[in-house]
């Protein structure tokens, strides 16, 4: 199969599923995730709680930071502690030379900002992968003995071993911990 | 006394010559002093005759003035008598100046005796005249007229008989005078004749003399020699006891009369085969003498020679004889050796002839092979030419390689542009779908466009990570030709390298070719003569076969020859031992 048959099947594939009618949920609400790879794993966060993303910069190092706090950078005048997810899970592997920001921030009305964090925090990601929706059948819940001190801070496992990172509970702790 | 013959010929021709001479002058003498006692009378006489003259004149003056003086008493008229009184004056100085020449004449002492009366006669006369001139003036006739008649006629004749007898005694004086002068010619004359004809008797006496002295025994002289040149060798000369030029040639001829009598009979001795005679040269110039005396020595020399000669010649004689015997069986051998020879020879000359055939061939294809070494030396000549192309073209696709690298490299960082467009993109069609999900139900359609972008820079994505393989495959395919085009060029170097020592191994060959063409050539040249020098000597081969029958022949009569010979060598000897030495 030629590269051009191979686009054109794309955009046939594409049209289709556009023209689909939209499919409502069977049961329960459909969530929106960013999906993102860290050290040769897809993480997803809720989509609800990503303020943005934006490309890897210069980051400062802050003395007397915890060890996962990689450095503070500076997104367009606001100054942001930048976390290494890495580091905090402890799965240190290779890491490309340019990595990418997602910017986390705490639903308007949740424990996060009742902590008095600022609420906004920036993680490492290797790269940004994309939006996906996934139902709340589709998310398995983590293997039973998945409940150590990091097991607090995932929420299960999707389709394509993707695993659900609580974005929330992270800023929490994070709030706590600033606090 | 010494003779006359004693005296030699310069001599005697100095003293009849400086006789002759004196003579001569003798006679020039004479001549002379006859003429000039001639021009001396005749001076004499020319003195008388203007005296004479002088006289005449001065009496007519005198007979003038008297004349005038009477027309002055006629005459009344004053001034027809101041004229005749100026005429009057006029002969008065005339007169004078005629009584002034008489004295000066001089003459005996008569004459000057007699001049000087006149003298007298004369002042007396002109005082008078004076007195006369003034009573004319005056008119006085009558004692004019008194005066004239009485006292100066006295003085008048008086003056006029002083001048005829002066006049006389002058014409006298001339009369003599001739006569004296024709009496000195006589004797000149005489004189004259006197010394010629004593000149003449000398000279002629002098020209015998002379004559019968020399020219005699000169003639005798020269009858001698005339003889001696028509070979007459006993002549004899009467001995003169003269000491002179003539005597001395007289004795020298004799000299070599008897010198030339002793040669010939030198010569008469040699004649009769007698080489005993001794000469001996006179002196160091004696060239004849000089020449016998070799002559003779030399016909010793000889005669001795020829003797010795003449037995050499008896003995060797008799060893030919034996000699030729030999050599006539000699020259039979040497006609069979000649007529292998000869067969031999023709056997080498069919070699020669192939000999020939083959340089031919080898020269021909010498030929071809300088030609196909031009050949080749032009080929090299293109394929360097080719090769320095070649090399040029090189260099260009290494130029155009480089600047394809670094194009190349331009791509790729225009790729890695493209990627870092394409994650921002990504980035931002993931912001795009946060904030449609923000939106919530209105923001649905705008997720989708999010979508879309994001898998537009993934496709973009995956494009320039498939341009950047591909890119890495060219650059590493640019290396290559890179270091391809850097061999390809050493190769080339290497090649032009190569082309040049072909093209110089090829010229050497060429060279190589052309001299081997020409040796080869020479070569054939060389055997083609040697042919026609094979024919030559196979003629001359021929030729000796036939010469050595001859010989054979020759040689035979030579055996026959030689005992003549013998014969004559015997006589040759009896004959040279004739003559004496």
């Amino acid at each position: 199969m030629t590269e051009a048959e191979k686009d054109r099947e794309t955009l046939k594939k594409r049209a289709e599923a556009m023209a689909a009618p939209e499919e409502k949920p069977a049961a329960g609400e459909r969530a929106e995730f960013l999906e993102f790879r860290l050290a040769g794993e897809r993480y997803a966060v809720e989509l609800a709680l990503v303020r943005e993303v934006c490309a890897g910069r210069e980051l400062t190092r802050i003395p007397g930071a915890p060890p996962f706090i990689a450095g503070v950078a500076n997104i367009r005048g606001q100054i942001l502690p930048v976390a290494d997810l890495a580091l905090f899970f402890g799965i240190r592997a290779e890491a490309p030379e340019r990595r990418e920001l997602v910017i986390l921030r705490a639903r308007a009305a949740g424990p996060a900002r009742e902590a008095g964090g600022a609420g906004e925090l920036a993680v490492l990601a290797d790269a940004v992968l994309g939006v996906s929706s996934l139902a709340p059948e589709e998310i398995q819940p983590p293997p039973p003995g998945f409940t150590g001190i990091y097991g607090q801070y995932l929420g299960g496992i999707a389709a394509r071993d993707t695993i659900i990172f609580l974005a929330d509970r992270f800023l929490e702790s994070t709030a706590a911990g600033a606090n | 006394m010494k003779s006359i013959t004693d005296i030699s010929i310069k001599s005697k021709l100095l003293l009849s010559f400086g006789l002759m001479t004196v003579f001569t002058a003798a006679v020039i003498a004479t001549a002379f002093s006859g003429i000039a006692a001639l021009r001396s009378t005749l001076d004499l006489r020319e003195r008388d005759h203007s005296a004479i003259v002088n006289l005449l004149q001065l009496r007519s003056n005198l007979n003038r003035i008297r004349g005038q003086m009477l027309e002055m008493s006629l005459l009344k008229d004053r001034t027809e008598q101041e004229k005749l009184a100026a005429a009057t004056g006029q002969h008065v100085n005339e007169i004078k100046q005629g009584i002034a020449a008489a004295a000066a004449a001089g003459g005996g002492e008569k004459a000057v005796v007699e001049t000087s009366e006149m003298r007298m006669q004369w002042e007396a006369y002109e005082r008078t005249l004076e007195e006369e001139i003034k009573l004319a003036r005056l008119g006085k006739t009558a004692e004019l007229m008194a005066v004239a008649q009485g006292v100066q006629k006295e003085r008048y004749e008086r003056i006029r008989s002083l001048a005829l007898q002066m006049a006389d005694e002058a014409e006298d004086e001339m009369k003599k005078s001739t006569r004296l002068s024709r009496e000195s010619a006589a004797a000149a004359v005489r004189l004259f004749l006197l010394t010629g004809i004593a000149a003449l008797f000398t000279g002629l006496l002098t020209a015998l003399l002379l004559t019968g002295n020399i020219v005699g025994p000169l003639a005798a002289i020269a009858a001698a020699a005339e003889a001696i040149s028509k070979g007459e060798m006993a002549v004899e000369l009467p001995s003169a006891a003269r000491e002179d030029e003539v005597g001395a040639l007289a004795k020298s001829f004799s000299r070599m009369s008897a010198y030339l009598r002793a040669m010939t009979e030198a010569a008469e001795q040699i004649g009769g085969r007698d080489f005993r005679t001794e000469i001996k040269p006179v002196s160091e110039k004696d060239l004849l003498g000089n020449a016998f005396s070799a002559m003779t020595a030399n016909l010793r020399g000889m005669t001795r020679d020829i003797q010795n000669a003449t037995q050499v010649l008896a003995s060797s004689t008799g060893q030919m004889a034996a000699s030729t015997t030999e050599t006539a069986s000699t020259v039979a051998e040497i006609a069979t050796a000649v007529s292998q020879t000869t067969a031999t020879v023709e056997e080498v000359k069919q070699t020669a002839q192939l000999s020939s055939q083959k340089s031919r061939q080898v020269s021909d294809s010498s030929q071809r092979a300088a030609q196909v070494a031009q050949d080749g030396q032009k080929a090299v000549e293109d394929v360097r030419t080719g090769m320095g192309q070649i090399k040029e073209q090189v260099e260009s696709i290494a130029k155009n390689i480089v600047r394809l690298s670094e194009q190349s490299q331009t791509i790729g960082e225009i790729t890695s542009t493209v990627g870092d467009l394409a994650e921002q993109s990504n980035l931002l069609a993931v912001n795009a779908a946060i904030e449609a999900a923000k939106a919530g139900e209105q923001g649905r359609g705008f997720a989708v466009v999010a979508q879309e972008v994001k898998t537009l820079a993934d496709q973009s994505k995956n494009a320039t990570s498939q341009v950047r393989g591909i890119l890495g495959e060219v650059q590493k395919a640019i290396s290559a030709a890179v270091m391809a085009t850097e061999q390809g060029g050493r190769a080339v170097e290497a090649g032009v390298n190569q082309s040049a020592a072909a093209g110089a191994a090829i010229t050497t060959l060429a060279g190589s070719a052309a001299e081997a063409s020409q040796a080869a050539a020479q070569v054939a040249a060389s055997s083609q003569q040697q042919l026609a020098g094979m024919d030559q000597l196979a003629q001359a081969m021929e030729n000796i076969k036939t010469a050595t029958g001859q010989n054979a022949t020759a040689s035979r009569q030579t055996e026959a020859s030689t005992k003549d010979l013998q014969q004559l060598g015997q006589k040759l000897r009896h004959l040279a031992e004739q003559y004496k030495i």
